[in-house]
């Protein structure tokens, strides 16, 4: 693992859900709350206690709305959080070889 | 941290970029509609240009804004259709609705450059027929590119038919047929694949509690 460092790894993206929610944002943002959960197998709480850490990093922006009277949340990527997560994905890179 | 663990991170993580990268295509509504109003307007042009139904020509112009105002208001109510689609945003998707929309411009401008050329200049009427050729090729090009992007290699069959169609519809230019080999060309190369595409579409998504 030469060339290996771990403290270069972004802990805010580091962790299971919020690392799926910035793979799926890295290809289909925006996406709506309900989307998410269903892809990542989350639970709405769960979800939304890791989207404030990447909302306060902002790597993600999160817009509330509605949709007729029920509420409706987009999330989309930010160009911070684009530019983080292709550094996160750089530094990953000597792992693989 | 365990080799299970990372192991089945990773494959979370492959599984998710895949169903973004490669999420389900959400046009297959849209093929189905508009090859169907096509279709049907083809061969309600050939059975008038053939004097089958006994309608003057003129009728043709305002056929086709009957077929243009029904479109128009099923492109109105799909886009409310779609918002809970999931994959609405993916790339492919995206890719999916810009190329047809610009294959959708090219055709329109060609069609409505026509109109006008025929109606002001005194363009050959020939020039009507070959919009068939042209909206064939639009079809053709989008077919390929989303095929490409979505990693659906069966959509290169239509693309194929539809550049074949594009190619074989000069040769009947001038005569009624013209229409009547469209609206089979269009039936096979939108509608079929429409169909395919319909039936592979995920579900809407429930509305946010």
């Amino acid at each position: 693992m030469a060339g290996f460092d771990a403290s270069g790894i972004d802990e805010t993206i580091h962790g299971r859900l919020r690392l799926g929610v910035m793979a799926y944002l890295a290809s289909a943002s925006p996406a709506s709350f309900t989307e998410l959960a269903a892809v990542l197998e989350a639970t709405n709480g769960n979800l939304s206690v890791h989207l404030r850490k990447l909302e306060e990093a902002g790597y993600i922006k999160v817009e509330k709305g509605f949709e007729g009277r029920k509420p409706s949340t987009t999330i989309s990527l930010t160009e911070t959080g684009r530019s983080a997560w292709e550094i996160y994905l750089d530094s990953l890179k000597p792992l693989f070889g | 941290m365990s080799p299970d663990v990372t192991r089945d991170d990773i494959s979370f993580l492959k599984r998710v970029s895949e169903e973004a990268r490669y999420a389900p295509l959400l046009g297959g509504r849209y093929l189905v509609m508009w090859g169907s109003v096509v279709t049907v307007a083809y061969l309600c042009q050939y059975l008038i240009l053939s004097g089958t139904l006994g309608w003057p020509q003129r009728t043709i112009l305002p056929m086709w804004a009957v077929v243009m105002a029904v479109a128009a208001v099923c492109m109105a109510l799909f886009g409310r259709t779609m918002a809970r689609k999931p994959g609405n945003q993916a790339l492919s998707n995206q890719v999916e609705k810009w190329v047809w929309t610009s294959a959708g411009f090219g055709i329109g401008a060609y069609s409505a450059g026509t109109i006008f050329a025929v109606a002001l200049s005194g363009a050959p009427t020939l020039l009507f027929d070959l919009i068939v050729a042209v909206a064939l090729a639009g079809y053709g090009g989008a077919f390929l590119v989303v095929s490409h992007i979505s990693g659906q290699s069966w959509m290169r069959r239509p693309a194929i038919g539809s550049f074949v169609g594009a190619g074989i519809i000069p040769f009947y230019a001038g005569t009624p047929e013209t229409y009547l080999v469209g609206a089979g060309i269009i039936f096979a190369v939108a509608v079929l694949p429409g169909l395919v595409l319909l039936r592979a579409e995920p579900a809407t998504l429930p509305r946010e509690a």
